[in-house]
């Protein structure tokens, strides 16, 4: 029985996804933040 | 000035302690019946100026007492002089002193781990972490689950972005606490009296600091 391709569209979509997520989950470093002590005004 | 802890959990304790050091506070009394070894126990609130409670049922109790309430939820009534003090107060009162506010948001570890709609960079030891978009009292308000013991409030200007971290449970208690500085006589949210808020806070021990 022959196999069904997937679509295009949906390899595609697939694809984006699974970057996406990679890219949420990377535990790229950010560049430090200099915080400095404030009084409220 | 007398203050009357309402017994509603750890978060009103650590408000009485904070309070128990403010100079305009003569003395903080807990409204039995309960037991306590920091402060006196009454079975009235007669002689108190204002009730400090935390959660839901302490607007009940300040209605029965008939004093005035300090209180970290949502929402105004005849019962409430202030609401709102709470991380996320803090974090609406640091957005209300910004120029042009372009975020305001919570991460605490006593907020609900819900599904997060984008990630917001919190000053360490928080991080980056997902939040969920919310709001308080009207206002927009991001909010997170923070993965550790701290709590940090962020407001996100146009040129710079203002924080308070510190350890959650402590902020919470110095955030209910401070919300008597927004006592005017009626009933109102802390961002309304922002700046001596956030004073009194700071007075309190919260630490607020600046990133531009």
């Amino acid at each position: 029985m022959p196999m069904k391709r997937l679509s295009p569209l949906v390899v595609l979509a697939v694809a984006v996804a699974a970057a996406v997520a990679l890219f949420r989950n990377s535990d790229t470093p950010e560049p430090a933040e200099d915080w400095k002590p404030v009084q409220p005004s | 000035m007398r203050i009357g802890l309402l017994v509603t959990g750890d978060i009103s304790v650590r408000a009485a302690h904070a309070l128990q050091a403010h100079g305009p506070v003569d003395e903080v009394v807990v409204i039995g019946p309960a037991t306590s070894k920091s402060f006196n126990v009454m079975e009235s609130a007669d002689g108190c100026d204002f009730l400090v409670g935390s959660g839901s049922a302490a607007p009940g109790m300040a209605r029965k007492h008939g004093v005035p309430l300090i209180w970290d939820g949502e929402g105004g009534a005849d019962e409430i002089a202030v609401w709102g003090a709470s991380p996320v107060g803090v974090a609406l009162a640091l957005a209300v002193r910004e120029p042009d506010p372009r975020l305001v948001a919570v991460a605490h570890p006593g907020l609900a781990e819900g599904q997060t709609t984008r990630t917001t960079r919190f000053p360490d030891p928080v991080g980056r972490v997902g939040v969920s978009d919310g709001q308080f009292g009207g206002r927009p308000v991001a909010l997170a689950h923070s993965p550790n013991e701290f709590a940090a409030c962020l407001a996100i200007g146009a040129g710079r972005r203002v924080a308070v971290v510190d350890q959650g449970a402590f902020m919470s208690g110095v955030a209910l606490a401070a919300g008597l500085a927004a006592a005017n006589g009626g009933s109102r949210p802390v961002w309304d009296a922002a700046l001596p808020y956030l004073e009194t806070a700071t007075d309190m021990g919260l630490v607020m600091a600046e990133s531009r």
